[in-house]
């Protein structure tokens, strides 16, 4: 019996500590009308909201396209005014209004404001891209985003004047506003150059914008070479020439166009070298070959182009040469080396030196180079020469020495 | 010779009490020393960042002026307008305006500055987010720098409060039209205009018809890991078992609980996914329909947060939408519980709001709220298509608040979602109840249940072990007695209440 009178106790002092369920605090207030009859307002006027009514403790929010501000009533004795902040009242667009009255939302409406009728100075505009290809195709894009003093953009159908200007024709067009701008393509040139561009509407003006029209992709080339002469020294430089390297439209291609020799000799080797155009012309440079050859030159564009095929001969610059062993088979003596004009050959003309012993092993290969018409070789100590066949290469041409001496 | 001993067991104990204190303390200043940053943060190792604001947008590019805009840059496009709302609507409420020189040009920049500092003279902050999207690209330019967009029915939440008081809030759509360039890798917003809405065809809310009053059912977790059933928890057979258990007694329904956090709060985890929806499978073998308790322990409710919630439920709900098994959603389990920590107003918008995202997403599937009393139920009874309370007290005053709501509700069909006594007997309720005395419990619940016609979900199935703290904190008197709702005990041995409930066995259905 106890413990059920102590259960109540305790009941009734959790009832007593728990706390008492919310008070409904929604209360009715009596419409407040607006009596301004103005819906409509243009960007800059005083905006002045006008409700019958007494201003109390009034609260009003205001939303437009940034966000939401809350105004308390204009301080007047006789009305209940709200004279919007120049944030809102600046600003074109849809305002949507709430009056509030102690938590209460009493009156709601929507106002417009029209963009100003006074211009802004400048028109903000955008060109992108500011280069294009003269390929009768390529376009860039102007768009401009005319506004009034206040930077609100002017409603659509405003119409926008549009100048090009492209080496000595002048174009006027234009442009019309929707969704804040209004842009418009232009290019589709076939010749280079700068092409100008502006727009404007009444005193508002835009800044020049520039449109560079730029060559297209290279045709097809030719090339041609020139040479001091046709013997294959190693020395003289052959000159590859490419004829000027035009667009598909007769652009000279820009300056700076990377243009890739490929030379291939008899046995299918390749060599490259490399020419950077300079008023359309690219020059690539090779060492003439040191032995008779007969090479094939084609120049590229890498992926767009390239020129006919250049076919040229080397013949050989030396006919004949002397091969001397010394008595103890140590030193070879190659020389005097003469060119085609019975003189010595540059300096710097490749000896090769490989020894086989007689069962045709090869011992060594050296190299060496031609001075004054000479080549020498000096054998290591456990070589001799005389014991061995002796080959030797200069210019392609091979001289076989057999060993004489067991 | 007594005084002398008593002043050796004080010596004896103050000597303790000393080595005990200095203990203590060597090891608060160890433990101490050892807390702070895990080691490996030393690496700087970078987290993936979860993007705080994620309202549902909806492109329509079809119409599009200018360049065709190809989808990373639209995607691109959308990140940065969808930030510029995200600054701009923590500048108007802390007047902070971090990040908006990103997402503003220089001149759009003031038009923003000037309402935030309007707001900050007259002492206002306007809470604000917006739940949808509907932009129309209009144009894009041709070098892909300049884009003109106009979004439709912008759906916003918004509360406004004056000196830190809350003096309005409401739900509004609203169109705009908005420049955006692409400066320095940002799409900033260039112009903001507000236009009217266009007139859009309401779709009106169609009638649900679903059959309530066979519903008899049963709150579920399983017995080892209550309130924790997904993951690497998820125990298939444990379920099956269950489930098996659940048709033998007669019922014909789970309600089951989908931690937030735990699926993975706005970017649901495919992992979890799936199991709810393995879950729903073996439920469907066993003919039992589920109730989905979505947002279980999940209490924000901030207006930031939204956004987030809004993508929990649309990934959970059209996955699961078109299964045969799901019988229902209910949007959170006892929110009226939050509403002192939270404010009711917070609490009540939220689930308003997520009420109207579930039904877009979901149209067939009637939604409810689990209220935990009566009395609490007939907040947004509107507003759900069924009604659901909770129900723990004296099964004597039952018919009584129960007809009371009923009557309050008008024809919105009820639901006692939750009900059930503890069979737990110690010290922490003075050993005042029994096995018995729950079976006497559902012996007088069931009888005005069934003479009500009114449909049940019973808790629970078993007692469990261990009640994790997050559900009724730590205190032992509230811990103890949530261990023992079970039908059965937590060795799976049915109580005498099970015996009350088995339908089949008493063979009324």
């Amino acid at each position: 019996m106890r413990w059920k009178q102590y259960m109540w106790l305790m009941v009734f002092v959790a009832l007593g500590c728990s706390k008492s369920p919310d008070a409904p605090s929604e209360k009715i207030h009596d419409t407040i009308k607006l009596i301004s009859t103005e819906r409509e307002f243009t960007a800059g006027d005083s905006i002045v909201l006008k409700f019958d009514g007494k201003a109390t403790k009034q609260l009003l929010l205001i939303q437009n396209g940034w966000g939401t501000i809350a105004l308390r009533p204009d301080s007047t004795n006789t009305d209940l005014t709200f004279t919007l902040p120049q944030a809102i009242a600046q600003k074109s667009g849809f305002v949507h209004w709430i009056l509030l009255l102690q938590k209460a939302k009493v009156a709601e409406g929507s106002i417009d404001i029209r963009p100003s009728n006074i211009l802004s100075e400048s028109m903000e505009s955008y060109i992108g891209p500011t280069s294009i290809f003269a390929d009768n195709q390529d376009q860039a894009m102007i768009v401009s985003l005319p506004q009034d003093s206040y930077g609100n953009a002017l409603p659509d159908s405003t119409i926008i004047a549009l100048t090009e200007k492209f080496k000595n024709n002048q174009n006027n067009s234009s442009m019309t506003v929707k969704d804040m701008i209004a842009y418009s393509f232009v290019g589709e040139h076939s010749e280079i150059g700068e092409l100008f561009l502006g727009t404007s509407l009444e005193n508002q003006v835009s800044k020049e914008f520039t449109v560079s029209v730029l060559p297209t992709k290279s045709a097809d080339f030719n090339i041609r070479m020139e040479r001091q002469h046709n013997f294959a020294d190693g020395n003289q430089i052959v000159s590859f020439i490419t004829s000027i390297i035009k667009d598909r439209n007769g652009n000279t291609v820009a300056d700076g166009t990377m243009v890739n020799f490929v030379i291939e000799n008899g046995s299918g080797h390749q060599f490259q070298t490399y020419g950077q155009t300079l008023n359309g012309i690219a020059v690539g440079k090779m060492l003439h070959p040191e032995t008779p050859v007969q090479w094939t030159v084609k120049a590229h564009i890498s992926g767009l182009s390239q020129s006919n095929g250049l076919e040229l001969t080397f013949e050989a610059a030396v006919k004949d040469y002397s091969v001397l062993i010394s008595k103890n088979g140590r030193t070879i003596t190659v020389g005097p080396i003469l060119s085609y004009m019975k003189q010595w050959v540059p300096d710097g003309l490749g000896i090769h030196l490989e020894i086989k012993n007689p069962d045709g092993e090869s011992l060594l290969r050296i190299l060496t180079t031609s001075r004054k018409g000479m080549g020498k070789f000096e054998l290591p100590e456990n070589l001799n020469a005389n014991e061995n066949t002796v080959i030797i290469t200069v210019a392609g041409i091979e001289k076989r020495i057999k060993g004489t001496i067991k | 010779m007594v005084k002398k001993n008593l002043y050796r067991a004080l010596l004896l104990l103050s000597f303790l009490a000393v080595n005990a204190g200095i203990i203590y303390g060597l090891a608060a200043a160890w433990s101490f020393l050892n807390t702070g940053a895990d080691k490996s943060a030393i690496l700087h190792i970078g987290d993936t960042i979860e993007q705080a604001y994620q309202p549902k947008i909806t492109w329509t590019i079809e119409g599009q002026r200018g360049r065709k805009i190809a989808k990373q840059a639209l995607g691109e496009l959308e990140k940065d307008y969808l930030n510029a709302w995200y600054v701009k609507n923590i500048a108007l409420n802390s007047y902070d305006q971090l990040g908006i020189a990103d997402y503003y040009t220089e001149d759009a920049r003031k038009q923003v500055e000037n309402l935030v500092k309007t707001n900050q003279t007259n002492n206002i902050k306007v809470e604000t987010t917006t739940l949808s999207h509907h932009p129309q690209l209009e144009f894009y330019s041709l070098d892909g720098k300049l884009a003109v967009l106009t979004d439709i029915d912008v759906v916003q939440f918004e509360k406004v409060y004056t000196v830190g008081t809350l003096v309005h809030q409401q739900r509004t759509s609203h169109s705009y039209k908005a420049i955006l360039m692409l400066e320095d890798g940002f799409w900033r917003i260039r112009q903001m205009v507000k236009i009217p809405n266009p007139d859009l065809t309401q779709n009106e809310s169609k009638q649900l018809s679903f059959d309530i009053k066979k519903w008899k059912g049963i709150n579920y977790y399983p017995k080892d890991n209550p309130w924790n059933m997904f993951g690497k928890n998820f125990d298939m057979e444990a379920i099956y078992a269950d489930f098996e258990t659940i048709t033998t007694l007669g019922l014909n329904s789970v309600r089951v609980f989908v931690p937030y956090e735990g699926f993975g709060g706005a970017s649901v985890k495919e992992e979890m996914l799936g199991q709810l929806e393995e879950l729903l499978d073996i439920a469907q073998e066993h003919n039992l329909k589920v109730l989905v308790t979505l947002f279980d322990f999940y209490g924000n409710y901030d207006l930031m947060d939204w956004t987030l919630t809004h993508r929990h439920a649309e990934t959970i709900v059209t996955r699961l939408k078109s299964h045969e098994a799901l019988l229902g959603w209910d949007i959170k389990n006892e929110p009226d519980l939050d509403f002192e920590s939270r404010g009711k107003n917070t609490v009540l918008g939220w689930l308003s709001e997520m009420a109207q995202q579930i039904k877009q997403n979901d149209s067939i599937h009637p939604i409810t709220i689990g209220w935990s009393t009566p009395e609490a139920a007939l907040h947004l009874a509107n507003e759900v298509d069924f009604v659901s309370f909770h129900y723990y007290e004296a099964p004597e005053n039952f018919k009584e608040r129960f007809l009371a709501l009923k009557d309050s509700v008008d024809a919105k069909p009820l639901v006692l979602e939750e009900y059930g006594k503890s069979s737990y007997s110690g010290i922490w309720n003075l050993f005042s109840n029994s096995k018995d005395d729950q079976a006497t419990y559902y012996e007088k619940m069931q009888a005005v249940l069934t003479k009500e016609q009114l449909p049940y979900f019973i808790w629970t199935l078993y007692d469990f072990e261990t009640v994790p703290t997050s559900v009724v904190g730590r205190k032992p008197w509230r811990k103890a007695p949530q261990k023992h709702f079970g039908l059965m005990d937590s060795e799976g041995k049915e109580k005498p209440a099970y015996r009350i409930i088995d339908i089949k066995r008493k063979g009324d259905d």
